[in-house]
């Protein structure tokens, strides 16, 4: 067995010895199991000629919080992105491989993309709140979806904002613009807007980045509390935040998938040279 | 650096502040034209009354009161004649076409000339036609005291001072009063005019919008794209008479088949429909483009289709934009002429409809300039209402865009 | 599917309709945005179209009934109570005015460019480019007023200064005048964004060199601003070819032309087009379509001419931006 093949196995969930025996079966079918979110198989993405993905394997798991450090441009953001399809609003962005998800390729043409964001929901780096009200901005998904029952939205709204830990600074002020919010308000506004959808995974693109590090302590603890119900995947170039937050992490370098394994692992026993080189600040 | 260097200099940028000089001189120039002959003209009667000249035949079939006593509300100028048992004074006056006439300087609210009704036969018999301050009035035919019908007024010669006293002596009964009104207003085209606006924004500002959004959300950067884009900015270098002939051939021949048939307001709108595209559609697409990508990203990613997330977040973000692209396109609607001439046509309407021809305030400043005796100052007057409104309309455009920026930055 | 006990999706049955008619309705409105960029991009290509067609009608038929083609473009009369349609003087009249026009606001329009960019501060600066932007917003009927009121008389009363008589004022000259006065403004703005897209290390550059900042507007920033001049030079002709309610009131349509003396009367295109409306039939109302062919052909040889001399400009002289 080759050192790459058996690197893709290992990285298959996780790492530890006991799931490694069981990770030669398909993915599709490992999809399907409860406690794995995605599956990923062979993933390459190209923006034009230029290779942002190359072969990416492993299985994302669910419940806990997985995240994605590397260098800027080693494609992780690009990755996040593929989970709910956001790259194809990128002319030239170009997906070959799959990742399964309840035994079906989300890649595939018959999967309905605009269904499928509604599962995996997204908070972004700059906070985006929509110029509407807070009640609004949390309600927007399930309007979309249809759903007009204002008893039914408000419960919504109320259990979204309470789980984001928002609801008790705003619950007198829901028709509030969301835009007079802070930038630490505003990104919890965002994440109680993603879960009004009930997604099973939320993606985060670097959250907390653009927030100041009591806003900062605050989602961190969020999140933690989060992943009981849902999956959380993050990229963040903060390798502290990753260290505090997630249960798994995934290191990225130029495209390729380097290292993948419980947190403490890959903090304290990188297998990778490259691995540890970054974790000890040498480049990145 | 040398005296002469510096004379050259000087010389250079003197020319410069000749060159603006200039320009601010000229602009000068027009407005003072154009206000000094039409201001004294900008009252109620040309603002809201008819353009055309119309004769009316008033009277009474019963009696009125003729014990009353009328006292003017402002002492009188030396040629006005006042009539104190009727309530109203007249002046001999000089009109456009150097005639004299008899002009009613003051009718009384109570007087018996606001009571009459037509009375010439046809389908306006018996309806109200109060004489008012402003018309001509030509003759009176009243009872007297021995019940003979007498005739009074500048149809007999006579002038104010020569009548009036007659009829404030042996009247009894007035019976009927004839009368002009002098027209020379510009109703019908204010109303032609904002016809035209309703009707040409209604079929250009959805097909403008949507071509934006198409542009912004749909269209590939691909060579096709960029054939549709050339085509939108050659329509705005498209003369606006060439529009005209696109009315007549293109569009008249497809609004025969329901019905229409000659000049028409609502040929004019759809000319007009077209004339405003270009204007619509790179303002929309501007407007479309400053709303920052991140909320349609957001919108996608929360499960929402593109053309919700166009309707339920783009769309009202870009509003202050699309709302000055509306208020550009009714600013050019005003002050546009040659496209309307040959699908409107040159018939001033006291009366509009959409089905007829008739003028915009524009057009109608046309056909006045035109003919031998060009009217000036109603042109003028005209020029100034158009003026106005334009002038507002594009200052508008320039608050409602700078309190979009100061929001943005917010 | 989320695990929380209260599943607002639980009705799957009724979500999955309300999901296929958003498609249906996304598809829908996708189509329909489609549709109108296709109607406005066809919109060029129809107008050209319609009106040549009708425009050509003249000059089909037999012998006797149609227009000569050739006389209509070379001719030197235009009596349409005789039926003699010769275009050829009006189109040498309409270049005549609209390129003197154009040429006569051109360097008016540069100097207050650079006025309004270099020279004025800010207050000043946003005081002029307004008075420009004033002057851009008056319609043309406005113009056409003024025109008839103002310039016609100006010209008489310098015509009479030479012991020269005019048609009231009506003449050449008038419109030409007006024509530079309606063209400025297009051209002072574009020359203002011309100048304003230079570089700022062209100026620093001059000024190293020992230059006077009027120096170095004249010589540097507005050769390096030539190619958005250029534009609005050409746009700026493109309007004077087709203005026509304005120049039709002081043209004083001529029945022979060219008019090479100033202070006689022209005749243009858009004059010919316009004048008379009220009562025309038959032939003498299709000729105009015919004028308006002629008019589109004239500008789009215009716009070509131009467009080549750019390219061999910058053939010559290097990039031009």
């Amino acid at each position: 067995m080759s050192a790459s093949k058996l690197k893709k196995i290992m990285n298959r969930a996780g790492g530890t010895k006991k799931e490694t025996m069981a990770s030669t079966s398909h993915s599709s079918e490992i999809s399907q199991r409860d406690h794995i979110a995605f599956a990923l198989e062979d993933v390459n993405l190209f923006y034009g000629d230029f290779q942002a993905l190359r072969d990416i394997t492993f299985d994302l798991p669910a419940h806990q919080v997985t995240a994605f450090i590397g260098p800027s441009g080693c494609g992780k953001s690009t990755l996040l992105r593929c989970f709910n399809r956001m790259n194809d609003l990128i002319d030239n962005c170009r997906i070959e491989g799959a990742i399964y998800r309840n035994g079906v390729n989300i890649n595939s043409d018959s999967v309905d993309v605009v269904d499928l964001r509604t599962h995996v929901g997204m908070v972004f780096q700059q906070p985006n709140p929509f110029p509407k009200s807070i009640y609004d901005n949390v309600a927007y998904g399930l309007v979309c979806q249809g759903v007009r029952s204002k008893k039914v939205l408000d419960e919504a709204v109320a259990s979204s904002l309470k789980k984001a830990a928002l609801w008790d600074e705003v619950k007198d002020h829901l028709r509030r613009d969301a835009t007079q919010l802070s930038g630490g308000q505003q990104q919890r506004l965002c994440i109680a807007r993603a879960i009004a959808l009930q997604p099973d995974v939320i993606l985060m693109d670097e959250p907390t980045s653009a927030l100041d590090p009591i806003a900062t302590a605050r989602i961190e603890d969020l999140i933690t509390q989060l992943k009981e119900e849902y999956t959380i995947v993050i990229v963040t170039h903060s390798m502290s935040q990753a260290a505090r937050i997630s249960d798994k992490t995934a290191f990225f370098l130029l495209g390729d998938l380097i290292e993948f394994g419980p947190t403490d692992d890959i903090f304290q026993n990188p297998r990778d040279t490259r691995t540890e080189d970054y974790i000890t600040g040498k480049f990145g | 650096m040398t005296r002469i260097r510096k004379i050259k200099d000087t010389v250079m940028q003197s020319f410069t502040w000749i060159a603006s000089g200039i320009s601010a001189w000229v602009l000068v120039a027009i407005l003072v034209f154009i206000f000094s002959n039409g201001w004294k003209l900008l009252d109620r009667s040309v603002l809201f009354g008819d353009y055309h000249a119309k004769n009316i035949v008033s009277g009474f079939s019963d009696e009125h009161d003729v014990n009353a006593t009328f006292t003017p509300p402002e002492p009188l100028e030396d040629d006005e004649v006042i009539s104190t048992r009727f309530g109203f004074a007249v002046r001999d006056e000089i009109d456009k076409e150097k005639n004299h006439v008899h002009t009613l300087t003051w009718v009384d609210d109570h007087s018996p000339l606001r009571n009459g009704k037509i009375t010439t036969a046809g389908p306006t018999q018996g309806k109200p036609a109060p004489f008012k301050a402003g018309m001509n009035i030509n003759k009176l035919v009243f009872i007297d005291g021995s019940g003979e019908e007498i005739t009074v007024g500048r149809f007999k010669q006579q002038s104010p001072q020569e009548w009036i006293p007659i009829l404030e002596r042996d009247a009894k009964q007035i019976t009927e009063f004839h009368g002009k009104e002098p027209g020379g207003g510009m109703r019908g085209s204010l109303v032609a005019t904002l016809m035209l606006i309703g009707l040409s924004l209604l079929f250009s500002v959805p097909i403008g919008i949507f071509a934006a959004i198409y542009l912004y959300a749909i269209a590939k950067q691909n060579r096709l794209t960029m054939f549709v884009r050339s085509s939108i900015e050659l329509l705005a270098g498209v003369p606006s008479i060439i529009f005209s002939m696109m009315g007549i051939t293109l569009i008249f021949p497809i609004i025969q088949l329901f019905g229409a048939s000659g000049q028409s307001i609502i040929l004019g709108s759809l000319t007009m429909a077209v004339l405003l595209l270009p204007v619509l559609i790179r303002q929309t697409e501007e407007a479309l483009r400053s709303v920052p990508s991140s909320y349609a990203q957001a919108s996608l990613a929360l499960g929402a289709t593109q053309t919700e997330t166009l309707f339920r977040v783009v769309l009202p973000s870009a509003r202050n934009g699309i709302f000055s692209a509306c208020l550009l396109a009714v600013s050019r609607i005003i002050g546009e002429s040659a496209a309307l001439i040959f699908t409107m046509g040159t018939a001033i309407q006291d009366s509009p409809s959409v089905g007829s021809g008739a003028t915009s305030l524009a057009v109608q400043i046309y056909v006045l300039m035109g003919g031998e005796n060009p009217n000036f100052e109603l042109a003028s007057a005209i020029s100034i209402v158009i003026l106005i409104l334009v002038l507002a309309l594009n200052l508008t455009v320039k608050v409602v865009s700078a309190l979009s920026d100061k929001k943005g930055k917010a | 599917m989320g695990n929380t006990n209260e599943n607002y999706m639980a009705s799957e049955a009724k979500f999955a309709k309300i999901r296929k008619r958003r498609r249906g309705t996304d598809v829908l409105f996708r189509n329909l945005f489609r549709i109108a960029g296709v109607i406005a991009a066809m919109m060029v290509i129809l107008i050209i179209i319609f009106v040549t067609s009708r425009g050509v009608r003249p000059f089909l038929g037999s012998a006797e009934e149609r227009v000569d083609l050739k006389y209509f473009l070379t001719g030197t009369r235009w009596r349409a109570d005789q039926g003699i349609y010769g275009l050829g003087f009006v189109i040498i009249n309409t270049l005549i005015v609209s390129v003197t026009g154009g040429l006569l606001a051109l360097p008016l329009a540069i100097l207050s460019a650079v006025l309004i960019t270099r020279i004025a501060k800010g207050k000043l600066s946003i005081f002029l480019t307004t008075i420009v932007e004033t002057l851009a917003a008056i319609p043309s009927v406005v113009y056409g007023v003024f025109a008839a009121g103002k310039i016609t008389i100006l010209v008489r009363d310098l015509a009479n200064l030479f012991g020269i008589s005019t048609y009231g004022g009506n003449s050449s000259l008038a419109v030409i005048l007006l024509l530079a006065i309606m063209t400025y403004p297009t051209m002072t703005t574009l020359a203002v964004s011309g100048i304003r897209a230079v570089p700022k290390e062209l100026d620093s550059a001059s000024l190293a060199l020992g230059a006077t900042p009027t120096q170095t507007s004249f010589k540097v920033i507005v050769p390096a601003a030539r190619s958005s001049i250029a534009t609005g030079f050409t746009l700026g002709l493109g309007r004077a070819f087709g203005e026509a309610t304005a120049v039709s009131m002081i043209a004083g349509n001529a029945l022979a032309g060219p008019s090479w003396n100033p202070f006689d009367i022209t005749r243009t295109l858009t004059s010919t087009m316009l004048t008379g409306l009220h009562e025309t039939s038959g032939i003498d109302y299709e000729i105009r379509f015919s004028v308006g062919v002629v008019l589109m052909i004239v500008i789009v040889s215009m716009n070509l001419l131009v467009h080549a001399a750019k390219r061999r400009l910058e053939k010559k002289g290097g990039a031009v931006s």
